[in-house]
């Protein structure tokens, strides 16, 4: 890695116009540096195999900001996005995605019921008193079917677990709210590894 | 680096464009869309300061070398950013204004408090509601729960009428319903959901729903009651319940049309007001944002542009500018380049036409200035090589041109009397003082200095005799007030002229006295013959002595004649190739004695000149008869006889230890009957002189500092004439 920074410095230095690709860099890149803390935690992950296929099941804990459980409050619907991606892990190369799958659940207030309502990520509409019920409620997710078969045999796989607030739902000024953390709700990307038996 | 300017801000201002419809229009462009548009702009403005940067640093630099245009440039570079900089930051800061205060005119205290109450009221009517149906259904289930199971249908139905109810359904806990009643014509059995059952089960609970009507587009709400039915009062009077199990009353009755719409589109603007207050800060930074990058885009493309646009409008006025440089220094092909028709390009083109005029009168300026210079070139080499001293002068006698001669005659330094006064530029002034007095006189009479006037001076310069004439005369008019001298040295052509004068009277007087001499001679010698024998003794001897002295002087002055014959003769030149050195020897021996030592001092073998032998032969003689005389008293008498070659010319050096001559007759011993001897008829270096210059050469004497005299004759090698 040392070997490799001084190259690139090296490189940097002999060769002027990498400043500007340095500069699109910086840009591009700080505009991640803009997002949130990691306030959704997955714990419990566990991994097992369907008749076809496989399926995950994990636990995860939602800290909401203030700031966004006084939007929930509000009557804001806020929807999170649960993605899953299957990798195959390669040497000399990039890892290779084989699968990729995605959970939706959504979490509203009705201000004429004056209850909150969950749309799981079985597509089922609860609703629930407080927000605390509410969330507590999204905690579990278990049997979530991944849809792959297990065709090369002899490599090992690694699941990426992210979930985070989807943005495209929310209104387009915070959707590109640049400055603004307290909107930027997600997890860290969790990493699994999956030894399968064929 | 224009295109790359011009390119930039294009590619800048479509950015901008992109990023206001992304704004307005959020299905068009999505958010990362719209933060790579943002980044991307920000990466162009970054370009356009970086660009700005170098070409204000490039154009500093031209101004610190003083590059012409550089610094007019700049100024309208700064114009032109100013023109851009005072509106655009004024339209910004109006615009920044404006739209926070639009932004914060949505969100009224008045208007969040109107909707909270609304969304207020429409809970509280729903809660009314809520507790309406939920009284109403226990009222229901108690009465179905005292009443016999084949009276219940009756006792629905009745106080489902009595209470207004819609739809009043009596089921069991597995779904399948047992009693049901409804207000509306036609009813279809409704579907009963598993978790309300279950939830119902343990206890009464209302649940409200939304709906759209098919026919009309309408909100709806539904409140529905599930209420548990006691069956155990009827147990208890042993009537046998239908199901024997316990028994779930719904209750479904519509919220009135008027209020759901009224309070669905209260909680729906609420909604929607309170995304927008949460958005409120982020649409003033995004706007913000967007205006800013505006602002930048649109005055650092101005900027940029202004750097394109003062280039092209200084240019031709620098290039005039270093034009009229080149010009000034003297360069008249310098060549503008006309671009456009506008008034720049008229003075350029003006500018060019002049520059081409000036170029053609410069070279015919050039042309004649070259042909006065060759003719005045001509003029100084023609006076520089002039043997005649001339010299200009001016009315307060200061010299304003002399030639070589002049310098040479007055013993000027070359180049230096150039406006000094004539008499202190002359170096001898006692010599020329004549001169100078009748100059002066010249100059101060104003009758006399009209005309030209020639005069001739005689003075002694090294005790040899001088002879000058000067001619003085005005300049033209055009130079008035100048004088030119010209002064010739004479001395050499009165020389001349002597000796021309002197050969006449010597072939004069061997003419007219050589003939009486024979018969004189023969007369003596015929008296003395005739008349010795005749008379006495004495008288013979007076006789004898008379005629021998007769016969003696004729014969002196027969010699006499002969010699001013001889030098009066002028016979045609034998010449041949000779060897001079052997010729020398020659006559060296006639003259060596032992009481006369002569050396001669010549390493090579033989000079081999052109010449007449036997005339030089003379001339040698001369001089060693009068070394010979000149030494006869000298204890240890010696000649040294000395040849050098000299390029093309040999030199003949003979060196006595004799007497020498007298100092007052040395600068004339070459004119004819100038004589130290007693008995010298003053012909001998007379002719000598002659031969010598009839062979083109010098001779030169000049008396030793000890004693002796020293001859140096010069004669050239080839003799042509």
């Amino acid at each position: 890695m040392t070997i490799m920074m001084a190259y690139f410095m090296h490189y940097l230095k002999s060769n002027k116009n990498l400043y500007a690709v340095l500069i699109i860099f910086i840009l591009t890149g700080n505009l991640n540096a803009f997002e949130g803390e990691k306030n959704i935690e997955i714990k419990n992950f566990n991994f097992e195999k369907n008749e076809n296929s496989y399926s995950i099941g994990f636990v995860q804990k939602i800290k909401l900001t203030n700031t966004i459980k006084s939007a929930i409050n509000k009557g804001i619907p806020f929807d999170f996005k649960i993605v899953c991606k299957v990798f195959i892990k390669n040497n000399f190369w990039f890892d290779k995605k084989i699968q990729q799958v995605e959970l939706f659940y959504r979490i509203k207030y009705k201000a004429l019921k004056q209850v909150f309502e969950v749309h799981d990520i079985y597509g089922k509409k609860k609703e629930f008193n407080s927000l605390d019920e509410a969330i507590k409620s999204l905690n579990i997710v278990k049997d979530w079917d991944l849809n792959f078969k297990n065709k090369y045999n002899t490599y090992k796989y690694y699941v990426v677990l992210k979930i985070k607030l989807d943005k495209k739902k929310l209104p387009k000024p915070l959707q590109v709210n640049f400055f603004d953390k307290s909107w930027n709700i997600e997890s860290r990307k969790y990493e699994y590894l999956l030894e399968l038996v064929t | 680096m224009k295109y790359i300017i011009t390119s930039v801000a294009i590619i800048g201002i479509a950015l901008l464009i992109l990023l206001a419809k992304s704004l307005s229009n959020t299905d068009l462009i999505s958010s990362d869309t719209f933060r790579f548009l943002v980044a991307l702009s920000v990466f162009f403005v970054f370009s356009l300061i970086v660009l700005i940067a170098i070409q204000v640093f490039r154009l500093l630099q031209s101004v610190k070398k003083e590059i012409i245009g550089s610094r007019l440039t700049l100024r309208l570079v700064l114009s032109f950013g100013l023109m851009v900089l005072i509106p655009v930051s004024i339209v910004y800061l109006v615009s920044v204004n404006f739209l926070t205060k639009s932004i914060e005119s949505w969100f009224d205290v008045r208007v969040e408090s109107a909707l909270e109450g609304g969304l207020t009221l429409g809970q509280k009517t729903v809660d009314i509601l809520v507790n309406d149906i939920e009284l109403k259904g226990k009222s229901i289930a108690y009465s179905l729960s005292n009443t016999l199971p084949e009276k219940r249908q009756s006792l629905l139905i009745d106080m489902r009428e009595k209470f207004a109810i819609q739809d009043a359904v009596l089921f069991n806990k597995n779904g399948s319903i047992n009693l049901i009643s409804s207000s509306r014509d036609v009813l279809m059995p409704p579907s009963i959901d598993s978790d309300d059952i279950t939830k119902a089960s343990e206890g009464y609970f209302i649940k409200i729903e939304f709906s759209d009507n098919i026919e009309t587009g309408d909100k709806e709400i539904f409140l529905k009651a599930f209420i548990p039915v006691d069956s155990n009062k009827s147990k208890q009077k042993n009537v046998l319940d239908v199901s024997s199990q316990q028994q779930i009353l719904m209750l479904t009755q519509p919220i009135p049309r008027s209020i759901a719409n009224i309070a669905v589109t209260v909680e729906s603007v609420y909604e929607e007001y309170q995304q927008l207050t949460y958005s409120r800060n982020s649409l003033k930074i995004i706007y913000t944002l967007t205006l800013t990058l505006v602002l930048l885009l649109a005055i650092l493309s101005s900027v940029a542009i202004s750097f394109i646009l003062s280039r092209k409008f200084s240019r031709p006025l620098a290039m005039l500018a270093d034009a009229t440089k080149e010009i000034a220094k003297g360069n008249y092909k310098k060549f503008i380049p006309e671009s456009g028709k506008d008034e720049l390009g008229v003075l350029v083109k003006s500018f060019n036409s002049m520059t081409s005029q000036l170029d053609s009168a410069t070279k015919n300026a050039k042309k004649n200035r070259k042909s006065l210079e060759e003719a005045r070139s001509f003029l100084e080499i023609i006076l520089t090589n002039l043997v005649t001293a001339v010299v200009v002068i001016d009315d307060s006698k200061k010299i304003r041109l002399y030639n070589k001669s002049a310098s040479k005659m007055f013993n000027f330094k070359l180049g230096n009397a150039e406006g000094k006064l004539l008499i202190n530029a002359i170096k001898n002034k006692k010599l020329y003082e004549g001169l100078l007095k009748f100059i002066e006189e010249y100059l101060e009479n104003p009758k006399k200095n009209k005309k030209q006037i020639s005069t001739e001076f005689k003075f002694e310069l090294n005790h040899n005799e001088k002879i000058i004439i000067l001619q003085i005369s005005p300049l033209a008019e055009k130079i008035a007030g100048s004088y030119v001298l010209v002064i010739d040295d004479i001395t050499m052509v009165t020389k001349a002229q002597r000796q021309i004068a002197w050969g006449e009277v010597a072939r004069r007087l061997a003419h007219e006295i050589k003939n009486p001499l024979t018969p004189i001679q023969l007369m003596a010698e015929r008296i003395q013959h005739k008349f010795s024998k005749k008379l006495n003794k004495e008288d013979s001897g007076v006789l004898d002595k008379s005629t021998t002295t007769i016969v003696k002087q004729v014969n002196a002055l027969k010699v006499m004649v002969n010699e001013f014959a001889e030098y009066s003769r002028t016979p045609k030149m034998q010449k041949n190739k000779f060897n001079i050195k052997q010729l020398l020897g020659e006559v060296i021996d006639l003259y060596t004695s032992k009481s006369l030592l002569i050396t001669l001092n010549f390493n090579k073998d033989s000079i081999f000149i052109e010449a007449d032998e036997n005339k030089l032969r003379q001339v040698l003689i001369n001089i060693f008869d009068n070394a010979k005389d000149a030494l006869r008293n000298i204890e240890s008498p010696q000649v040294r006889v000395s040849l050098d070659l000299k390029v093309d010319k040999v030199a003949i050096v003979i060196q006595d230890n004799g007497i020498g001559i007298p100092k007052e007759i040395i600068n004339r011993i070459f004119e004819p009957y100038v004589t130290s001897k007693d008995n010298g008829t003053g012909l001998g270096l007379a002719i000598v002189n002659k031969i010598i210059e009839e062979h083109n050469g010098t001779i030169k004497i000049k008396n030793l500092v000890k004693s002796g005299v020293k001859i140096i004759i010069m004669l050239p090698t080839k003799n042509l004439n």
